[in-house]
Parts: C-alpha cells; structure tokens; sequence
C-alpha cells in the first residue's frame, strides 16, 4: 500500500499538473471569498470587517465539487491509459489495499491544496484576534468533504479509462451531493406538507443510484435503464402533484409524525448540513461518523467495481 | 459447474446490503449518542445551563417564526444568515423542543403583510443610517426593515421580539435585541408564556376568587334582523359564563331601546362609560307628505362590561363582537379580559424621598409627588406591574408580598426604617438601593450661574446608612464623576426686559455631570444589565466594594456597571460651594490633569481616575443583621434607641441586594433640558430597562439569573484599512501561495536538471574511459 501511495503522490508533483490545479484552486477561491463577494454578503471581507472564513468555507464546497474530481481523475484512468492497470491487478496484493494506497494520496494532495490557502489565516491574524475555534472547524469540515469528494473520485476514476469522462461524471456526483444539501429547505417543506411526496422523493435518489450501480456491476443495462426512468418518473411526478414549496425553511423537529421523521432523515442525510455544522465550529460525532460513512461507502464501491471485472 | 459471475453478484449484493446496513447502524448510533464539541471561544452555541434546564422542563414544543424583510439594509445583508444560524442551533441543542420557520416578506407584499403583522404586535425595526466614523458621525436618515421574532408556547398568547440585528457596528451593541441574546430573548419570552400557560381553569379562577365578577351585557332590544344571531349566542355565551359558579358572578343583562340616547340612562358607573355600537342605522323619517323631515339614528348595541373588582371604579368593556364568532369563540374572548383583569401582577414597593412641591399638593393618601413619580407611574402603565407605595413610617412594616422594593435616595432614612429593610431582606425581600451623593437645582437662576457655573450640593449620606453598608461590605466614595460623554444640559432661567417675564433657554453647553453607560462599562452576561447601554446616570458617585468583608459573610458579589476609561473626578474651586463650569471641557489640559497620580494644580477642574470606578453591583445571599451582630437595641419610631433588643429574623432566607450609586437616572428633573424625544426614546427606555430588567430577575430569581444574556459573535477588523494594505494582503492571498508552488516546481526542475546533467557527464566520462 506504501509503495502505491508513494507512486502516486510522486505522480501529483512529477508533473506540472498538481502544481496547476493547486495554483488554480487557490487562485479561484481566494478570488471569490476575499475580493468578489458571490454570495451578495455585503461587500467584500475588507469591506464587511468581519474576523472569520465564512465565504470561504462557504463557497469551498462548490469550488472543491469541481476542483477534486480533477485531482482524483487520474487515480485509476492513468493506469489504464498506461496499461498498468492490469498488472495491478495480476499483483499478489488485495484490491482493496491499492485502492487506499490510491486514495490516501488523494488525500495528502487535499491537504497540501488546503494548506495554500493558509495566507487567508495569517491575514485574519494581522487585522485583528480572530476565534480560531471556527476557523479550526471549517478546515475539518473542508478536509472531510473533500476527502468525501476523493472517495467519489477514485470510485468514478475506476469505472472509465477516459479522465475526461471521469473528471466530467465526479464532478458532477459531487456537485448533486452539494446540490442536494441546498434542496433540503424544500424538500423538509414538502415532508411537513405531505410525508409520502417526500418519501417517494428520498426512496427516489437511491433508485437511481441503484440504477446506476447495476449497470456498472452487473452489466445489466435493460435493468438499470428501468431503474433509473422509474425513479425519474417517480420524482417528476411527486413535483408536479405536489408543486414546490420554498416559502419557509424549516428546521429540524420532533419526529412524532411521518413527516416529522423524514425531515430529521433528510437532515441525517444532507451533507452540506453536517459541512456547515462543523464549519461553524461545533464538532460532532454524528457528523464525523456521516462523513466517514460517505468516504468508506465509496471506497467500498470502488474496490467491488474493480473486482467484478475480473469476473466480467 | 460453478458460476462464478453469478456468485460475484450474489456476493456483492450481500456485501452491499451488509456495508448499507453497517452504515446506517453506525449513522443511528451516532445520531443517538450524539457527542458535540463547541470549538469557539466563547461556547456561542453552546446552550447555556439556565437555558438547557429551562428546555429540560417544558412540556410542549416551542414554535418560532423569524419575520424579516427580503431586502434588508445593505449592512444587515447577513442579517437573516445570523438569525437561522443561531435559531438552527437552538433547534437541534433543544433536542427538537424548538422549532422554527423563517417567512421573508418581500416589497410587493410588505404593504398588506404590514397590517397582518401589526396585529400580533411586529414591528418596524429601525436603524438609523449615519456617514463618517463610530466617533463622528452625521445622520442620514432612517430605514425601517422587518425583523421580529415571534414566539408561542403552550396556550399563551404568542410573545414578539422586535428589533433583532446583527453586530455590524459599534453602535449596534446598544440594542436590546441582538443576534447574540437570541438565546435569552427566546428563553425569557419561554419563561413568561410558560407561566401564562399554567394559567388555571375559568372556573377555578372564579372559585379562588373573594369577591363576585359583576358581568353586564348592554344589549339593543330589539336588535336589527342580521344581528339577532350574534345577539344570541353573545346571551348563550354570558349564560354558560354566569352559569359555573353562580355565586362568585353578577350577571346583569340591559336591554336598551331604539332612542339613541336611551344610553345615557344605563351608565355602569355613574355615566364613566359610554357604550360604544358596533353598528348604526340610519333612515330616512318622512312626513305625511313623503318629505324626509329628520334621520332616525338606531345603534345596534352588544357590549359587555366587566368589573373584576366591585370595590375599584375601574371597568373593562368588550364592545366588538362579530356575526361569525361562535358562542364558545364569544365565551372564550370574555374570559379571557376576565383572566386578565383578575390575575395577579407583580407588586413592586416604592419608598421615595419627600414630596416637591414644585408638583402640586401633595395628594392625601397617596405617594409624594417628585421626580420619581413618572418611573412609578411608567412600571404601573407600560410594564403591568403593581406598583405599592410604601410609607415605612406609616406601616410600620415592608410588605412581604413584595417581588422588589426599590428604595430611592435611602440617605436619608431614619435607623428605624432601615431595620424594617434589613428585615424584609433578611427574609428572602429583594431591595434596590439607589444612592445620591450630589445634586444640583438645575432650574437655573442667573444669580446661581456666576461664570457660567452651575451650583451643586453635596447630599450628605447618613452616618448610619454609610455603617450599615459598610457592615454588608459596600462604601460609596465622595467624589462627583465626570466623563466626557455626559449629555445632560439645563435650562438656563433668566428675565425678559421688555416684557419683565422669566424666561427660560437651554444653556449651550453640556454639564459633564451625567456619565452615559457604555456597551464595555456592563456586565454582558447579566440580565440586569440588558438593554442598558446608552443610560445617563446624573451625579455618579463611586462605589466599593470589599471583597473580604464580602467573602467572611459568604455573599455572592456580581459586578453589574463598571466605568472603564475616561472617567474623572470633580475637583471643586470651592468646597464648601461647589460649583460646576458648564463648558467644563474633559480635553482641555488647562483645566484637566489627566495624570492621576499628581496633585492637580490650582486651576484645574478634574482629574482622571487611575481606576475604574464601580458604579452598580448585585449581593446574594442571607444577609447578617446589623443589630443584632452588634448587639445593639432595636431604634424606635422616634429616633430613639428602645430597650427593646433586635428582633431575631423569623424565617431567615436569601436575599438580594442591589446597590446603584446614582438614584437621578430617573428622576424627570434632571431630564426637564432634554427634548421630548430623546426623553422618550433614549433616557426613559434605557433606565427602565434597568429597573425591568432588575425587578424580573428579582421575580424569575434563579430560572431567569441562570440564563446566559448573551454571546460573543466574530470579532472585527479594527480601524480602517489602508488601500495598499488591502491590496498587499488581496495579492499575498492569491498570488502568495501559486508563487511559492512555482518557485518550489522550478527549484524541483533545476535539481532533476542538474542531476540529469551530472548522470549525462558522469556518462560521458565513463564512456571516453
């Protein structure tokens, strides 16, 4: 696993590539969170004088949903365009242990484009005494995430040898997860307003999934197609019966009705959530084990999808 | 044969049903057991333990709808973020209790929207718009934007916050409601409606109650065709009222005829009320020819007046039913004014100093009429409390039914009455004491403004009293304090030559004598001190207190105001008549030794102090007794000492002592140079949020003490920012890291270059070998 890692964290800075993306992810988000103000805040950070990181950790998910598929691109497609990807596996190692080699690589190359934006910590130091606490948590959350966004990298990496088309696919995987979590308001609306369109809603989202994963495991494209349309259908169908509701957002309640338990189940489940919870600086367990979940699923799709070609 | 394919599959889907389930097993468990760790400084989402208990208790879910305009002003952009941030955290850390919505109102619907929200009591939130600095700034104008919390709990009317906003400026900090006492504004407003809520039954109230509810129902007979069912189920609705406990109500139904005036012949309380119609007809009266010769005017009539107190020439009437209330909707809104009239208020004691009679008469029975009458009549008026005179001399005793007693001016009370006050303390009382030490007649006479100097007095302080504080660990310094963002300004008196009238003008200058609190001068975690910034406190004395003394009697000491900075102490020309220059200027080193430790010079007028100066602090705990740990006799009514010892304390309880060393802070007197509107909105408010805030903790006791009054929000660049700074730390942001990578690839490229050289000429040596 070492020697893997090595490899490709050798492979990040042996090219001008990782040096690029990490230049370019520095250049973009400090750009947006200290000079433009993308989310109509009110000025600037010198103009509304406020000692914290929140533009940038607000904006960081959407920049990291497209800058780490770009870095996680190339952890199984490379191989494949060099055609080392076979004796890989032919190597008298587990699947499992190289896909970690892979993605722990990944990850030290995260830190490292999380450690160049170290200049906005030091300009918070300089104006004033900042709280660290949440500048502490919103790169916990920041490094949770994007080691999430790797995991949907190496997983989607496996699955094509193009990089185009597997930068294209994590990115967007990446940008739904992120999506997902600003659709939540409407979605805890239309479960206080009607349980079952949310329901169908939230059974909808792994339907696809499914969908999805049957046709790259199982090679059973007639089935995954159903999947998919049904769960498409269901979708459309709920939001035209039902109409979006986003007049109020809502926050989490009792779960004593149907309703109830859908709105704390879609809290449990979206992500941006537990991303702003930490970012904020409130550490919890919940959100640790959600994220940790996230990574370890993915990493575990990753290695079943390389192993069911073997067989294929 | 074995098919390995179809064993993969079997074998994924099994290990991703198992993987599923793993993670939603952990997930759960994560979500049941769950753990936080609050990395900010100053716990700012972190419940407080007041708060957590007060969740802990309540029994029905609290629901908060957060009312705010869809355009703010531009520097509350964030404004709406802060709010759902904090009122998020409420919800989850109040383990689901709380639950909240967020209805933004946009400019097209704002104007109907208005007059909905003004029902339930929201209103604008105004900020005033200024240009230039925190030190000098010009007003602009003012915006008015929604931002309002609206809280319900239980069966109690719902309770509104007005005003909420963001920390954006220094000036923000002396609002009352503020994203940072969300907790407390929430929790506080919990509290009250959780004890609205425990309101009992209608017919238990009526049962408990010593005298009758005397109901009537002025009713028009006949009553016009569309109206006869409101009339109806209006007689169903007093019936069933009447009906539950006869005895404790007096029903009494008046039916008035057509002639409009016949109202006249049914006062209830000889002629004070006038019933007011909720519909009139109007009709032609033709004569025998068919010519209108007058309009007959026919008031439909269906009121109810309630007297709760049969004795008391006080009446509520309820005068606008509707056509489509049900009997039970009629019930419920006359019981409800019923509950209100008879519920009981909180009683707050008043001994106030002798009567001014620059006032009028001193009424017979009544409190003396001074300055303070207005800040008694304000508690009683705007703040529903009962407000109790009491004439310690008269009575012979404090009422110990009291939630607070508020002592005005206690220099000068006799040793007699302020036994009785250690006593009602000594037995669990709550006791405000409020102290003068210099005071001034500000209806200024030319002949008291030589040099432009207006005249103060010392106010001696009763040798007595000065022990007796002492004895509880509490001195008061001589020194007058100045501060130079005093605001008080007097009326300067002088005489019209032509017309040989006094004429009065307010003096052009500002008498440094009336500190303001400052937001940094408070205790922000008190409750006591909400809200209060801003407050004028005319002839500040100071304060002291002694820890040990403090700490041998076991009290519990809370600091509530302490002066920081820019305070001095007056240094009179002539002691024995201290007169104050009214252009006194805090800045002007002529007149000012700002060096604390030097003896000031001749000229010089005032000295900064090399402390800060407390000004307000809070004792709890059983207090001792002056006479009795000195074995002194009890004082008589008389002045005299009796034979008598001291009364032992019969039920000895914890007590809380506040001691204020300015009593002026309400007294109207000071204020007379004040226009109308800053009276209103800036000194009155401040100072009764200070006496509010004082007499609510002093009823909630621990449950509303306990509550964290506010939290810290993320600290502010200080000081303006230079462009070039600006632009150094934008460039050291974006380009600071790229460059380095760059020079760290180059460096990388140089080395791999000049090993690859190294190789080649180490190659190239071998091969000419």
């Amino acid at each position: 696993m070492g020697t893997i890692f090595r490899r490709e964290l050798k492979g990040y800075f042996d090219s001008p590539m990782g040096f690029g993306i990490i230049g370019a992810f520095v250049v973009v988000i400090m750009l947006l969170s200290v000079l433009l103000d993308p989310a109509g805040s009110g000025g600037n950070w010198f103009e509304r004088g406020e000692l914290s990181m929140r533009t940038f950790f607000g904006i960081f998910p959407w920049v990291a949903a497209v800058v780490v598929p770009a870095v996680s691109m190339r952890l199984w497609s490379e191989d494949r365009r060099q055609a080392t990807f076979e004796l890989l596996m032919t190597l008298p190692i587990p699947t499992w242990r190289i896909a970690l080699g892979k993605y722990f690589a990944g990850l030290v190359f995260l830190v490292c484009m999380l450690l160049a934006t170290a200049a906005f910590p030091l300009m918070l130091m300089y104006f004033g005494s900042p709280d660290w606490g949440p500048v502490f948590g919103g790169y916990i959350a920041c490094f949770l995430l994007g080691a999430a966004f790797v995991a949907v990298g190496l997983f989607v990496s496996g699955l094509t040898e193009n990089q185009a088309l597997s930068f294209f696919l994590a990115m967007l995987i990446c940008l739904g997860i992120v999506g997902v979590g600003e659709m939540r308001g409407m979605l805890s609306e239309m479960a206080r307003e009607n349980p079952q369109a949310a329901m169908i809603h939230l059974l909808s989202i792994p339907l696809v999934g499914l969908g999805i994963l049957a046709a790259v495991v199982g090679r059973d494209k007639l089935l995954a197609l159903i999947v998919v349309v049904v769960g498409f259908l269901m979708n459309t169908g709920v939001y035209l019966f039902t109409g979006g509701q986003d007049k109020a957002e809502d926050s989490i309640r009792v779960a004593s009705t149907g309703g109830e338990a859908m709105v704390q189940a879609l809290a449990q489940v979206a992500v941006l959530e537990h991303f702003r919870e930490i970012q904020r600086g409130v550490v919890n367990t919940n959100g640790l084990v959600f994220f940790v979940s996230l990574i370890v699923l993915f990493v575990f799709l990753n290695v079943w999808s390389l192993e069911s070609r073997r067989y294929s | 044969m074995v098919n390995r394919k179809r064993n993969f599959t079997l074998h994924f889907y099994l290990m991703a049903a198992l993987t599923t389930l793993a993670l939603g097993s952990v997930n759960y468990l994560g979500m049941e057991f769950r753990t936080r760790l609050d990395l900010t400084s100053d716990k700012r989402f972190t419940l407080s333990e007041g708060t957590q208990r007060l969740f802990e208790k309540l029994t029905e879910p609290i629901n908060v709808t957060y009312y705010v305009d869809e355009e703010p002003p531009a520097k509350r952009i964030n404004l709406e973020r802060d709010v759902r941030d904090k009122l998020g955290e409420l919800a989850v850390s109040s383990g689901g209790k709380l639950q909240y919505r967020i209805e933004r109102i946009g400019n097209e619907e704002a104007s109907t929207k208005r007059e909905e929200l003004e029902k339930k009591g929201i209103t604008d939130t105004v900020d005033v718009l200024t240009s230039g600095t925190d030190e000098r700034s010009e007003m602009r104008g003012v915006q008015g934007y929604f931002s309002s919390i609206e809280v319900s709990y239980g069966t109690a009317k719902p309770k509104v916050i007005n005003g909420i906003v963001n920390l954006v400026d220094k000036a923000d900090e002396a609002r009352e409601h503020r994203v940072d006492t969300l907790e407390f504004d929430i929790a506080f407003a919990v509290l009250s409606l959780r004890n609205d809520t425990q309101r009992p039954s209608f017919e238990r109230l009526l049962k408990t109650r010593d005298k009758p509810v005397r109901l009537a129902l002025y009713i028009s007979d006949p009553m016009g065709d569309q109206y006869k069912p409101l009339a109806e189920n209006l007689e169903k609705a007093l019936d069933e009222i009447s009906r539950q406990v006869p005895a404790k109500v007096n029903y009494q139904r008046i039916a008035l005829g057509e002639d409009a005036q016949a109202l006249q012949k049914y006062p209830f309380g000889d002629g004070a009320i006038r019933v007011q119609p909720f519909d009139v007809k109007r009709e032609l009266v033709m004569d025998s020819d068919g010519n209108p010769t007058d309009v007959k005017v026919t008031p439909y009539i269906a009121a109810v007046i309630i007297q709760t107190d049969p004795e008391a020439d006080q009446f509520q009437a309820i005068w606008s039913f509707k056509d489509q209330q049900s009997v039970a909707d009629m019930r419920k809104v006359i019981e409800d004014q019923i509950w209100e009239g008879t519920r009981s208020r909180s009683r707050v004691g008043f001994v106030l100093p002798p009567h001014d009679p620059r006032y009028g008469q001193q009424p017979p029975n009544g409190p003396p009429l001074n300055g303070y009458t207005p800040l008694m009549q304000y508690m009683h008026d705007a703040l529903d409390y009962e407000t109790v005179y009491v004439d310690i001399k008269k009575e012979k005793r404090i009422p110990r039914d009291l939630a607070c007693l508020l002592v005005m001016e206690p220099n000068i009370l006799s040793e007699r009455e302020l036994y009785e006050i250690e006593r009602y303390l000594n037995e669990g009382g709550n006791v405000v004491l409020l102290v003068q030490g210099w005071e001034a007649d500000l209806g200024l006479m030319p002949d008291s403004m030589t040099n432009g100097q207006a005249a103060i007095n010392k106010v001696d302080i009763d040798p007595t009293f000065e022990e007796w504080a002492k004895h509880l660990g509490v001195e008061f310094g001589q020194d007058l304090l100045l501060r130079s963002n005093a605001i008080l300004q007097p009326w300067q008196i002088s005489f019209d030559r032509n017309t040989g009238r006094q004429r009065a003008s307010l003096y052009p200058s500002t008498i440094k004598f009336a500190p303001v609190v400052e937001p940094e001068d408070l205790n922000q975690s008190s409750v006591f001190t909400r809200g209060v910034a801003g407050m004028p406190l005319p002839f500040l004395i100071e304060e002291k207190v002694n820890a040990d003394r403090v700490r041998e009697l076991e009290l519990e000491q809370t600091e509530l105001i302490r002066m920081k900075d820019d305070v001095f102490k007056f240094i009179p020309e002539d002691p024995t008549q201290p007169k104050v220059p009214l252009k006194l200027n805090l800045k002007s080193p002529a007149e000012v030794q700002v060096e604390p430790k030097t003896t000031p010079g001749k000229d010089i007028r005032a000295q900064k102090l090399d402390h800060d100066p407390l000004i307000a602090t809070l004792l709890r705990g059983q207090f001792p007794s002056f006479w009795v740990d000195e074995g002194r006799k009890v004082p008589g009514w008389d002045g005299q000492q009796t034979t008598e010892t001291a009364m032992p304390v019969l039920n000895p309880q914890k007590g809380n002592l506040l001691v204020m060393s300015s009593a002026a802070s309400l007294n109207v007197n000071y204020f007379t140079g004040y226009s109308q509107v800053e009276q209103q909105k800036v000194v009155i408010p401040r100072g009764i949020n200070f006496y509010r805030n004082t007499v609510e903790a002093f009823i909630y006791g621990d449950d509303l003490v306990s509550l964290r009054a506010r939290t810290g929000v993320a600290p502010r660049i200080v000081g303006p920012v230079e462009d070039s700074t600006r632009a150094m730390w934008f460039m050291f942001c974006i380009a600071g890291a790229p460059l380095l990578l760059l020079m760290f690839a180059g460096l990388r490229s140089f080395i791999r270059t000049r090993e690859r050289d190294d190789y080649e000429i180490s190659l190239g040596i071998r091969e000419s070998k």
